[in-house]
């Protein structure tokens, strides 16, 4: 509709009005050809392209206005305006015409889906579905709102005579319709009975209206024998019952809920049972099946409501009808329980479906398969790479675990050494097997030599088994079962490993031996160069790494952890709890975790960090020290040795009285003694004692005197360091309470007598300050040496005083004397006061110019390593300095946590000092081997200190080099860890990390023979 | 006070708090007052020589475990059940600190030092260190190696003892960045630091008080005040005295044991009537505040007195 000009107001136009023929024109004779003519939209646009003008042409010609096509939308930054801010529909990128009436996106109002009449369409008959609501059957306005097509059954129907509101079915008489609308009718009147299978609840349906229902009442006969169509029977419908609610129950529908009003109290079920209507209320609460509704009294103001009499006639209505009811139920109490409901008879079952079969042969993981034709390449290429021992990277973790194992690891030894074992006993078990072979092969005729070739053989062989085994208790190889190169062929595999154990030994030429006789010579040789050179492309990686890197746990004495934690497992006794309530406490209820400290909480406490370059906080996990939890062994050893007890200053003293009050009094004072120079006297007569030593150090003078307390710091730690070859140094005052430790303190002295002839002078003052010790002087002074002591700079301290270093190396060569040394003249009270005033007075030694005798005394060691130069024990000894600050700073141990040092780093910090050549060759070997060492020592260490040097001595004749080392580590104190793990640690912050060597096994040897004939 | 001379120890002053069950009493750092933590989610401050009250600090939720006092006394620091752990501002009665860090009860609170560091130990197996100076919400350091709640701290120059009911003793030394673990065998009540710093004192719960070598772990000595194994699992609090000779224990039997350090023997016996709940020695002179039911007493030797 279009309004034209005013003065055609009047009139409605419709359509679109034809282009006015201008009187100049000629008509056109022709129409336009049907394939000339175009649709064009109303841009004038073409509007159908392509082939048979039916497709779309997207792009510039139709929906997108540019040539280029669709343009990236602009990023538009939303932050300023967010509201402003949409998100794209498809209709973003939509023309006018699409979004049009014959589009693609048609904006048109129009019905849903749901009155499109596609439901009807689609099905053949609507089934009906139970509704909720309160009408049964289709929903009301569902049926209203007919949708305006018809199913082409319903067409169908009605083109045979069907109409809305019948049946459908053979037509039947009239009478006998009338008859069943009868019966019903009669039922609905009744009620519902018990049999009756359609019962409905609510208000029931109109019944069907006929045309017969007018004439009903004229009773016709000829009327009643019409054929009519039959009722339109609606099927009644049950839903199941899947919950187990109280019948009619609903709960609390979230969304009734949301909705606003919820009905609680209103009947959810209504149904009458003999002529008393029943209802279940409520839907959340209400009134169940057993119970009756409550009269509604206070709905209706009435007199009625009240009572006139003791039972009115209401109540007595009541009591009547429940006896009645009472009666009822108790006949019925058998058949049915509850008055309305029946029992069902066919319960309907729940639809199961079975689980689908699985084949026999199916196989749960897909494997992709080549080809058709390959069958199983894939898999048997995994085997044989599995077989060629060439899958590394598919390895367990324990398989790679067993490849990166260090030398040191007792548990991987202990695989080994079981796994030599088998090995040694199968070679053993090959080597019958195949003298037997041997033995049947050759004819006896043969030849005589062949057998007795054979013999020699047999012979051999058992002689390589012995040393095989010998040697895989001694030192287990270091093969792995994992890297088994030659799986394919078992013998060979049998031969490379136990080749691998001869080369090993040292016996590699026999291989030959154990090579099958039928092998020609030419066949061995190359079998030997194929295992040699297999034992070097598949040697595990621990040889690899330890070319590069140092083990730090190779330091300390933790691969005698995992054995003590296993005791501890297996025995009860060792379990910490056990030994805390049997009051055994000490080492086994002790244990030092390393702990950092938040920089913070040190900063509060004034106190520097512990671990300044750390950046964890909290526990080390995994990291044990031992120091307190002493080996059972190393205590005893440590209670040999009181002299040192208490040389650590910076431990406090046992502040309680009691337990100083059991010691003697030495107890407490011989501790403050310093870098054990107990014997003076008695050294300075036995000047030749040690004549190896008799060449004077080569002192560097200090530039500036340090103050008294420091050197003391100093030598305490030096003493602790000596310590250290001795045995573990006890590091707190606890352990001067031993008493059984006291004895040994003479011992100890004596060890330690030709220490410091030098230092004879005797400073009264310092010793009777140092012999009076309080506790509280103690602790404070304690105290004071921490504080200065943390100011100290020990790398230059250690740089400035190379004498100290020299003397302390001197003790350490000392120590290698045996212990039992005469010390007859001395009385132990007096060392003791001996060592304290050498404590004190280590001052003048530290001078320009020692004196003569105390130069004399000291052997200073790099003469000595120049006079002994070719065997030479290195030692490390300074990085203990730096330890001491921090009161027996318990060094971390790795117990099975292996930590690798860039060995470089180790050697740069160790390259300071003059041995430096001789120390880079050998430090590395100091780590490693100190470890097994150090086990070796402990065992024997318990007792017998003297024979037991001795004994090292031999035992360790193969490794000389370590021995020096071995010495140090046997005391395995917590010092010697420490100062080694220390070292490793802060190697880069203590820059000198001198070795010394000291004097050779043989000369010691001479002095004990010689020191023997003075005892 | 020469030690050979015998002394005994008398009640001076019975106070009575009015806050509840007293679960904590403290001297200040010169042992001037007492601070007591009640039942009753107080914390009241008391001039112990005249029994006034001081100052009374509500602001806990629940009741209030323990408490301490700064060593300048200008703050008071607690621990309640409520999982708090505030620091009051004694003056102004005023919370300065409330740090809600810990996921179950504060069982026990300590100063370091200086003051500087305020230290709670916890039921949820937690000791956690709390800046003082700064205004952070959160601690500083956790320390949650303990595996039971956290029962009692102590705290020297530079370590940091807790006891814990999972039986063992964790002591931090902050000075040389280690933790050593001494196992009690059973639950530790209570724990102390001796004044030379070289043992502690733990109350187990199986009757006794150990002396425990701090650098060792050995058993120096083991305090027996009462045998009956059913009050093994209460709370035992201990301390040492002013001088280090003596050793004072509570006993849930109503009795106050004073121990001899030396010979284990019980050389005084302080009968409370009420189970004693908490104990605390004067840090200069030989006065002992013991909390027992609702009320403290200070006992002072006589000799002092």
């Amino acid at each position: 509709m279009e309004p034209f000009d005013d003065d055609d107001d009047n009139f409605v136009v419709f359509g679109t009005a034809l282009e006015p023929i201008e009187d100049d024109e000629v008509a056109r004779k022709k129409p336009v050809n049907i394939q000339d003519q175009v649709v064009l939209d109303e841009n004038g646009r073409r509007r159908f392209h392509g082939a048979f003008t039916g497709g779309f042409s997207a792009g510039y010609y139709n929906t997108v206005g540019s040539k280029e096509g669709w343009a990236p939308t602009a990023f538009k930054s939303t932050r300023s305006d967010r509201s402003s801010a949409k998100v794209q529909s498809a209709q973003d990128f939509m023309d006018e015409e699409d979004l049009g009436a014959f589009g693609i996106a048609p904006q048109v109002l129009r019905p849903t889906e749901d009155f499109q009449s596609k439901r009807r369409e689609g099905l053949k008959r609507p089934r009906p579905t139970p509704s909720d609501g309160p009408i049964p059957g289709d929903p009301v306005l569902f049926n209203i709102l007919q949708p305006v097509k018809e199913t082409i059954g319903i067409k169908v129907l009605r083109k045979m005579g069907w109409r809305p509101g019948q049946g459908v079915g053979p037509k039947v008489l009239k009478k006998k319709k009338k008859k069943r609308e009868d019966r019903i009718e009669d039922e609905e009147n009744q009620g519902i009975g018990d049999s009756t299978p359609a019962r409905i609840y609510g208000c029931a349906l109109p019944p069907p209206r006929s045309e017969s229902e007018d004439e009903s009442g004229s009773d016709d006969d000829d009327i009643r024998a019409l054929l009519v169509a039959p009722d339109e029977v609606t099927c009644p419908l049950y839903n199941t019952k899947d919950n187990n609610f109280g019948l009619g129950y609903q709960g609390l529908d979230k969304n009734s809920l949301s909705s606003g009003h919820v009905d609680l109290f209103g009947p959810a079920l209504k149904f009458k049972v003999d002529d008393r209507k029943m209802d279940i209320t409520g839907e959340a609460f209400g009134i169940g099946v057993f119970e009756e509704a409550d009269e509604e009294v206070y709905s209706r103001e009435d007199m009625t409501q009240y009572d006139f009499a003791l039972e009115t006639p209401h109540e007595r209505k009541r009591r009547l009808r429940q006896e009645a009811r009472d009666k009822e139920k108790k006949k019925e109490s058998d058949a049915s329980s509850i008055p309305g409901f029946m029992k069902i008879k066919n319960p309907p079952k729940p639809k199961r479906f079975s689980r689908p079969r699985i084949p026999e042969d199916f196989v749960p993981v897909h494997t992709q398969k080549k080809s058709r034709f390959s069958e199983d390449k894939a898999q048997d290429k995994i085997a044989e790479i599995k077989k060629l021992g060439l899958d590394r990277h598919n390895l367990s973790r324990q398989e790679r675990h067993v490849l990166l194992e260090d030398d040191n690891d007792l548990a991987s030894r202990h695989l080994q050494t079981t796994a030599a074992f088998n090995l040694t006993s199968e070679t053993n078990k090959t080597a019958e097997i195949r003298t037997a072979g041997t033995s049947k092969e050759i004819a006896p005729s043969e030849s005589e030599d062949r057998e007795k070739d054979a013999a020699a053989r047999v012979e051999r062989l058992k002689k390589f088994t012995e040393i095989l085994q010998n040697f895989s208790s001694q030192k287990p190889k270091s093969t792995n079962a994992a890297f088994q190169p030659f799986m394919k062929h078992p013998g060979k595999q049998e031969r490379y490993d136990s080749y691998l154990t001869l080369k090993a030994a040292g016996y590699a030429e026999c291989l030959k031996d154990l090579q099958p006789p039928e092998m020609t010579e030419w066949e061995r040789d190359r079998e030997k160069l194929e295992f040699d050179r297999a034992s070097e492309l598949y040697k595990p990686m621990s040889g690899e790494m330890s070319s590069r890197f140092v083990s730090a746990k190779s330091h300390d004495i933790s691969h005698m952890v995992p054995e003590r934690e296993r005791e501890k497992e297996k025995d009860p006794s060792q379990d910490p709890k056990v030994a805390a309530k049997m009051n055994l406490f000490g080492k086994l209820t002790h244990q030092v975790l390393e702990w950092h400290p938040d920089r913070l909480v040190c900063k509060r406490f004034n106190v520097p960090p512990p671990y300044p370059d750390s950046k964890m906080v909290g526990v080390r996990i995994g990291i044990e020290d031992r120091t307190a939890r002493v080996e059972p062994e190393l205590q005893e050893s440590i209670s040999k040795k009181s002299l040192f007890d208490g040389l650590d200053f910076s431990k406090p003293p046992p502040g309680l009285v009691p337990v100083a009050s059991q010691l003697p009094p030495i107890a407490n004072t011989a501790p403050t003694s310093a870098s054990g120079q107990p014997q003076l006297e008695f050294l300075s007569t036995q000047p030749a004692t040690s004549p190896t030593q008799e060449t004077p150090s080569n002192e560097t003078t200090s530039p500036t005197k340090p103050p008294l307390d420091l050197f003391k710091e100093i030598f305490a730690d030096t003493s602790e360091s000596e310590n250290e070859a001795d045995e573990k140094l006890p590091e707190s005052g606890s352990k001067e309470r031993n008493i059984d430790r006291q004895p040994r303190a003479e011992g100890g002295n004596t060890e330690h007598s030709k220490k410091h002839d030098g230092d004879k002078e005797i400073n009264s003052e310092m010793l009777h300050k140092e012999k009076s010790p309080s506790n509280a002087t103690k602790s404070q002074h304690h105290e004071e040496r921490k504080g200065i002591f943390h100011n100290l700079d020990f790398s230059k301290l250690a740089s400035s005083t190379d004498i100290s270093l020299g003397s302390k190396i001197s003790e350490k060569g000392q120590k290698q004397f045996p212990r039992g040394l005469p010390s007859t003249s001395v009385t132990a009270s007096s060392k003791v006061k001996e060592e304290e005033e050498d404590a004190m007075d280590d001052e003048p030694t530290y001078g320009p110019a020692p004196p003569s005798n105390f130069l004399s005394a000291k052997k200073p060691s790099s003469e000595l390593a120049t006079s002994q130069t070719k065997r030479s024990y290195n030692y490390s000894s300074i990085s203990n300095v730096g330890k001491k600050s921090t009161q027996s700073l318990p060094a971390p141990k790795e117990k099975e946590e292996i930590v690798w040092i860039e060995k470089n780093v180790l050697e740069s910090s160790s390259s300071k000092t003059k041995r430096k050549h001789s120390k880079k060759n050998k430090s590395h070997h100091h780590r490693r081997s100190s470890k097994s060492k150090k086990v070796k020592k402990h065992k024997s260490s318990s007792s017998k200190h003297k024979s037991k040097k001795e004994k090292r001595r031999s035992s360790k004749s193969h490794s000389n080099s370590k021995s020096g080392h071995g010495d140090k580590s046997q005391s395995s104190s917590s010092s010697s860890e420490q100062s080694d793990t220390d070292s490793d640690r802060s190697s880069s912050n203590r820059k000198d990390y001198p070795s010394v060597s000291i004097y050779s096994s043989d000369n010691t040897k001479a002095l004990i023979a010689k020191l023997k004939e003075m005892i | 006070m020469s030690g050979d001379k015998e002394k005994n120890f008398d009640c001076i002053q019975n106070i009575k708090c009015n806050q509840g069950s007293i679960r904590a009493v403290r001297f200040n750092v010169d042992g001037d007052y007492i601070l007591t933590c009640g039942a009753d989610r107080t914390i009241k401050l008391w001039s112990w020589a005249r029994g006034v009250q001081l100052a009374n600090y509500q602001g806990h939720s629940a009741e209030v475990s323990d408490a301490r006092g700064s060593c300048d006394n200008a703050q008071i620091l607690s621990g309640s059940v409520d999982r708090n752990v505030t620091l009051w501002d004694v003056e102004t009665l005023r919370i300065s600190r409330r740090w809600r860090c810990h996921n179950s009860s504060v069982t026990c609170v300590q100063f370091n030092e200086e003051s500087s560091l305020a230290i709670s130990g916890s039921q949820d197996n937690s000791v956690k260190i709390y800046d003082v100076r700064s205004r952070a919400q959160r601690e500083i350091q956790t320390l949650n190696e303990p595996t039971d709640t956290v029962t009692s701290l102590a705290v020297s120059q530079d370590t940091i003892l807790v006891g814990s009911a999972d039986g063992y003793t964790r002591s931090y030394d902050i000075r040389n960045g280690k933790l050593t673990v001494d196992c009690m065998g059973e639950a530790v009540t209570s724990v102390a630091i001796s004044r030379d710093c070289a043992s502690n004192l733990v109350s187990v719960a199986d009757g006794t008080c150990k002396l425990i070598d701090k650098s060792t772990g050995q058993l120096l000595a083991s305090y027996r005040g009462f045998n009956e194994a059913r009050y093994y699992d209460y709370k035992v609090e201990s301390c040492f005295d002013n001088s280090d000779r003596w050793v004072i224990v509570t006993s849930p039997l109503g009795k106050l044991f004073i121990f001899d350090l030396i010979s284990e023997n019980v050389k005084e016996t302080l009968d409370l009537g009420q189970s004693v709940v908490s104990v605390c020695c004067h840090p200069q002179a030989d006065r002992i505040a013991a909390a027992s039911g609702s009320s403290v007493s200070i006992f002072s030797s006589a000799e002092v007195d």
